[in-house]
C-alpha cells in the first residue's frame, strides 16, 4: 500500500469530490421544480458529477503510478513561493468584508476612506517615507472623493448613507 | 454619391467634437470594471434629446463604440475586463502585460477595435437590410447551438486539464441558475435567501473571478503588478501594425462574426468576441499559444466586439429589434427623436440615418487616436503607480463597480464571495475562465434549449428542431470542429509522420497531462 502514500492532487481532489457532493444536493434540490425548469439544472449537475468522479478516478491511478518513480506532475497546484504572505491575503480578505459590512452602518463615503486605507497598510511592504507616504494619502483622498461626486452628483446613483455618507 | 452628402453633414465641426467628446467619455467608463456600455449610453441619453437627431445620435453611438473598446484595458492591465464584451481579451491581454507587453497589448486592442467598428459600421450602411433577414433566420435552437459553441472554447482554456475546465464550466452553468428561471419562473437554487432572487449578476461575478483572485495575490508580494518592457517604450505602434498584417485573415474574420453576432438580438459582444476567439485559435498554426499572450487572441476578440457595434444597430434600425442591450436604449432615444424605425427607415429618412452612421465611422477613426493615447496614459499609470495605492484603487473600483449595477449592496457582496471562491479554485487548478463562460452563455444555453424542446415537441418533432435546421447544423459543425481540432491534426499529424519515417515527431495538443 506505499502507492497510496503519495496521493496526486490532493487539494484538487477533494475539491472534486465537494463538487460530487454539490452536485448531489442540487438534484436533490431539483425536487421541488418544475419539469421545465429541472432538466437543465440535472443535466448539468449530472455532467458535474460524471466530471469530477472521472478526475478523481485519474487522480487516484496517477497517485497509484507516481508512488513507484517520482514522476512530474503537469496539473499540480502553484506552489507557494518564500516570499507570498497568507496574513497579508487573509488581512486584505477581513478589509473588503469589512468595508461591506460597514457601508450602510458608516455610509459609502467613510466606510470606503476607512477600507481605502486599511487596504493601502496591508499591500505596504517596504517602510515608506513620509513625504511620499502623505502623497499616497491625499492620491487616495483624491480618487476617492472624484468618484463619490461622479457617481452621487453627476451620474445620480443613490449611494447607501449611514452614519455619516 | 447620394451618401457623401450625409458624410459632409456628419463632418461639421459640433458633430466632429460631439463625436470626440463621446468616445473620450465611452473609453473612459467602459474601462472601469461594473460600469458598462449600457449605463454609459442610459445615463447619456438625456443630454442628447436637446440636440438635433443626428447630433444626437452621433454621441450616442460614439458613447457606445467607445465603452467597448474601452474594456479592453482593464482587462489587459489588471484582467479584469471593464464589460463583459471584453471576457476574452483578459486571456492573453493580461499575459502579455505581465511579460512587459502592456504597451504593445493596447495598441494591438485599438487597431482590432478601429478595424472591427468599421467593418460593422460599414455593413449597417451597405448591407443593412438584407443582413437584417439574418436576426430572423435565428430562432431558439441556433441560439441553443451558438452558446454550446461559445463552451467549446473550454477545450482551449483548460489545457492541462480538461475535466477541472468542464468542472468548472458546469459550476458556471450552475451558478447561471441561481434565481428566477428564464422559462417557467422557478425559483431556484437561492438557499430561501431573497437576495439571490435576482440571480447572480454577470458583471459581478466577472469582477469577482477575474479581479478579486488578482488583487489577494498582489497584496501577498514584494513584485510589481506588472513588467515595463525594457527595451522599447511608447505605444510600439509599428509593431502592432506589423503583427495586425500578418493576423489580416484573422482580423477580417473576427470582424464579420462580430457583425453577424451582433445582427442577432440578445447575444452581443461578449459571444461574439468567444466565437472569434474560438475561431481564431482553431484556425492558428500555433493553437497553443492562445491564453499564453498571443497577440491573435487579442486581435480576434477586440475586432469581433467592436464589430457588434454596427452590426447590432442593423436589426436595431431596420426591425425594430435591438441587437445589443445598449442598442435598445438607443431605440428609445430614437423613438423620442420622432424617428420611425422600420425597414422604409432608409429611405424616408435617409439624411439622419446615414449621417448617423457617418458619425459612427467618424468615432471609430477618432478612436485610433484618442484611444492610443489614454491607453498609453492608462498603461504608464497602472505601470508607475506603488503598489500601495493600486491594490485598494483597484479594490475600490471593484466595490464600486459591482454596487453600480443596481445600486445594491448585494452584488458587491456576490462579487467578493465568488472572488474567493475562484481564488481558492484557482490556487488548486480550477481556472475561472470555464465558470465564466459558463455564467455568461448558460442562460442563453437553457433558454434556446427549453424553448426549442417546448416548440419541437408541439410540433412532434424534437430531434428535428435541434438537428433538422442548416443554420443549427453549420454552428454544430464549427462547435464539433474547434472541440476535436486537436485531435483530428492530431491524427493526421500521426497519419503524416507514418508515411514519412524520416518525420518521426509528432507533436500532440490533445491537451492529455
Amino acid at each position: 500500500m506505499a502507492a497510496l502514500r503519495k496521493p496526486h492532487d490532493v487539494p484538487g481532489t477533494a475539491l472534486a469530490v465537494l463538487f460530487v457532493a454539490l452536485g448531489i444536493v442540487l438534484i436533490i434540490g431539483t425536487g421541488r421544480m418544475s419539469p421545465l425548469g429541472s432538466v437543465f439544472p440535472i443535466t448539468v449537475s449530472v455532467a458535474m458529477i460524471v466530471f469530477s468522479l472521472a478526475l478523481v478516478l485519474r487522480n487516484v491511478v496517477l497517485g497509484m503510478r507516481a508512488a513507484r518513480p517520482a514522476a512530474s506532475e503537469p496539473d499540480a497546484a502553484p506552489s507557494e513561493t518564500g516570499h507570498e504572505s497568507t496574513p497579508r491575503r487573509l488581512l486584505f480578505l477581513l478589509a473588503m468584508i469589512a468595508w461591506i459590512v460597514l457601508i450602510p452602518i458608516l455610509g459609502f463615503f467613510v466606510s470606503s476612506l476607512a477600507a481605502y486605507f486599511a487596504i493601502m497598510l496591508v499591500a505596504t511592504h517596504d517602510r515608506t517615507p513620509l513625504r511620499e507616504g502623505a502623497i499616497l494619502v491625499l492620491i487616495g483622498f483624491a480618487i476617492l472623493t472624484a468618484f463619490y461626486l461622479v457617481m452621487a452628483k453627476v451620474l445620480l446613483i443613490p449611494m447607501p448613507t449611514g452614519l455619516f455618507f | 454619391m447620394d451618401k457623401l452628402a450625409y458624410l459632409v453633414d456628419a463632418l461639421t465641426p459640433m458633430n466632429l467634437l460631439l463625436a470626440l467628446v463621446g468616445v473620450v467619455a465611452g473609453i473612459v467608463i467602459g474601462a472601469m470594471p461594473g460600469l458598462s456600455a449600457t449605463m454609459a449610453v442610459a445615463v447619456l441619453v438625456p443630454f442628447t434629446f436637446t440636440m438635433d437627431p443626428a447630433s444626437g445620435l452621433i454621441v450616442l453611438g460614439a458613447i457606445y463604440t467607445g465603452a467597448i473598446y474601452g474594456g479592453s484595458y482593464s482587462a489587459i492591465l489588471v484582467n479584469t475586463p471593464g464589460t463583459p464584451s471584453a471576457i476574452a481579451t483578459t486571456f492573453d491581454g493580461f499575459p502579455m502585460a505581465k511579460r512587459g507587453d502592456g504597451a504593445l497589448a493596447v495598441s494591438l486592442a485599438t487597431l482590432a477595435s478601429v478595424t472591427g467598428g468599421l467593418v460593422g459600421a460599414l455593413m449597417l450602411m451597405f448591407l443593412a437590410p438584407p443582413l437584417a433577414q439574418v436576426a430572423l433566420a435565428f430562432g431558439p435552437p441556433e441560439y441553443f447551438w451558438l452558446a454550446v459553441f461559445g463552451l467549446t472554447l473550454i477545450s482551449a482554456l483548460s489545457v492541462g486539464n480538461l475535466l477541472k475546465g468542464m468542472i468548472g464550466a458546469c459550476l458556471g452553468l450552475l451558478l447561471s441558475m441561481v434565481g428566477i428561471a428564464v422559462i417557467g419562473a422557478d425559483v431556484r437554487f437561492t438557499m430561501g435567501s431573497q437576495v439571490l432572487l435576482g440571480g447572480i449578476n454577470i458583471v459581478a461575478g466577472l469582477i469577482g473571478l477575474y479581479c478579486i483572485p488578482v488583487l489577494i495575490d498582489l497584496v501577498a508580494t514584494r513584485d510589481p503588478h506588472l513588467r515595463v518592457s525594457s527595451e522599447s517604450g511608447g505605444f510600439r505602434l509599428k509593431e502592432a501594425f506589423a503583427i495586425t498584417m500578418t493576423e489580416k485573415f484573422n482580423l477580417v474574420r473576427s470582424s464579420l462574426i462580430g457583425t453577424i453576432v451582433g445582427i442577432l438580438p440578445g447575444a452581443g459582444g461578449s459571444v461574439a468576441s468567444l466565437v472569434s476567439y474560438s475561431e481564431a485559435r482553431r484556425s492558428s498554426k500555433h493553437p497553443e499559444r492562445y491564453g499564453t499572450g498571443e497577440p491573435g487572441g487579442i486581435i480576434a476578440t477586440e475586432a469581433a466586439n467592436n464589430a457588434t457595434v454596427g452590426g447590432g444597430f442593423i436589426p436595431t434600425l431596420v426591425l425594430g429589434i435591438p441587437g445589443t442591450p445598449p442598442d435598445a436604449v438607443i431605440l428609445g432615444a430614437l423613438l423620442v427623436q420622432g424617428i420611425r424605425i422600420g425597414p422604409t427607415l432608409f429611405t424616408t429618412q435617409g439624411s439622419i440615418v446615414y449621417t448617423f452612421i457617418f458619425g459612427l465611422i467618424i468615432g471609430t477613426l477618432i478612436m485610433l487616436p484618442v484611444g492610443l493615447l489614454i491607453g498609453r496614459y492608462a498603461y504608464k499609470s497602472i505601470v508607475s503607480i506603488p503598489k500601495s495605492a493600486l491594490v485598494p484603487t483597484i479594490a475600490f473600483m471593484t466595490v464600486v463597480g459591482s454596487f453600480a449595477i443596481h445600486n445594491n449592496l448585494n452584488d458587491v457582496a456576490v462579487m467578493l464571495g465568488l472572488g474567493i471562491v475562484g481564488w481558492l479554485l484557482n490556487r488548486n487548478g480550477y481556472a475561472p475562465s470555464p465558470i465564466v463562460l459558463g455564467l455568461v452563455l448558460g442562460q442563453i444555453a437553457e433558454q434556446g434549449f427549453v424553448q426549442s424542446y417546448l416548440i419541437g415537441n408541439a410540433q412532434g418533432n424534437v430531434l428535428g428542431m435541434f438537428f433538422g435546421r442548416p443554420i443549427s447544423m453549420a454552428i454544430v459543425a464549427f462547435a464539433a470542429l474547434t472541440l476535436f481540432y486537436p485531435l483530428i491534426a492530431a491524427a493526421i499529424g500521426a497519419r503524416r509522420a507514418r508515411k514519412s519515417p524520416t518525420d518521426i515527431t509528432v507533436e500532440s495538443r490533445d491537451g492529455r497531462p
